[in-house]
């Protein structure tokens, strides 16, 4: 009788083992792979290089699989795997990053006065200013802006996150989260009409601005 | 300072419009806003171009078919 009792919770675990490994090869090949380019990507602006990035995709992956029992399926997989990430960069690369990012005071400062800043204004930049950009400009533009910036531009325009999921994957406040964004493409858009600029983009609302190369002749 | 602050919502919503946060009857009065004011259709464009360009300009860096080999490998799938 005994015998028998553990020959069949034997056989019943058996079954449960290959109903988890069943589940998780599921989750695997239809939630969780769709999003691994995006997840490279996410994973190279935030390291500034492949082998570091292909580190940190492949440890995201081993720690979804490790904790899969914690995703529920059907879920949001995409925002589940950015926040495993990001908190893999966190740990481990942040503290041995090749370039550790600058953060000026001025930053710090508007950093913290969340949506206060908004009364300073948008940057204007008009339509024609970003005719002539190549990616490379966009790339280094954004890799330039301090990680907590970078961050919430990677995830919101070109991941598409909300504000809600963005603030879930980093840890803060909505609030922080709009705060940052609004911060982050002021800088970017500084950054980008410093490259317009040096192109020979002027404005034709106001005062020209000029080339180098106007300047010399 | 009035027009300031109206210009300063209008640019608030358009971002909020991008950001797909802005509420559903928000965004059909924004978008007539933008049809007949030729300003509002000035940054609508302007706010577009700049995301377009965010967007489409990042480098990209696919994942190599051995690095998704080893990943699947390592977790026996």
């Amino acid at each position: 009788m005994i015998t028998l009792l553990k020959i069949t919770s034997k056989k019943s675990l058996l079954v449960t083992k290959k109903e988890e490994e069943n589940r998780s090869h599921k989750i695997f090949e239809e939630e969780f792979f769709p999003h691994i380019n995006a997840l490279k990507t996410f994973a190279f602006h935030l390291s500034y290089n492949e082998e570091d990035a292909n580190d940190l995709v492949q440890e995201t992956y081993l720690k979804a699989h490790r904790f899969i029992d914690k995703y529920i399926e059907g879920t949001n997989a995409k925002a589940w795997l950015f926040k495993i990430l990001k908190n893999a960069y966190i740990n481990e690369y942040r503290k041995k990053s090749k370039r550790p990012t600058k953060v000026d005071f001025e930053d710090i400062v508007s950093y913290h006065d969340s949506d206060s800043d908004r009364v300073s204004g948008y940057l204007d930049l008009r339509e024609e200013i970003f005719q002539n950009m190549m990616g490379d400009e966009v790339t280094v533009a954004i890799n330039s802006l301090p990680i907590d910036f970078r961050t919430v531009i990677l995830l919101c325009d070109i991941e598409g996150f909300t504000y809600e999921e963005i603030a879930k994957i980093i840890d803060v406040p909505i609030g922080t989260v709009r705060s940052r964004l609004f911060r982050a493409r002021n800088m970017l858009k500084e950054k980008l009409k410093s490259y317009a600029v040096k192109l020979g983009y002027e404005d034709k609302r106001g005062s020209r601005i000029f080339s180098d190369s106007d300047e010399e002749e | 300072m009035e027009e300031r602050e109206q210009v300063q919502n209008l640019r608030h919503k358009i971002e909020l419009y991008f950001d797909k946060a802005l509420p559903e009857n928000e965004q059909q009065d924004l978008l007539h806003k933008v049809k007949t004011d030729p300003d509002c259709s000035e940054m609508f464009n302007n706010e577009k171009s700049f995301r377009d360009l965010i967007k489409n300009g990042v480098k990209r860096t696919p994942v190599s078919p051995d690095l998704i080999q080893t990943i699947k490998e390592r977790i026996r799938l």
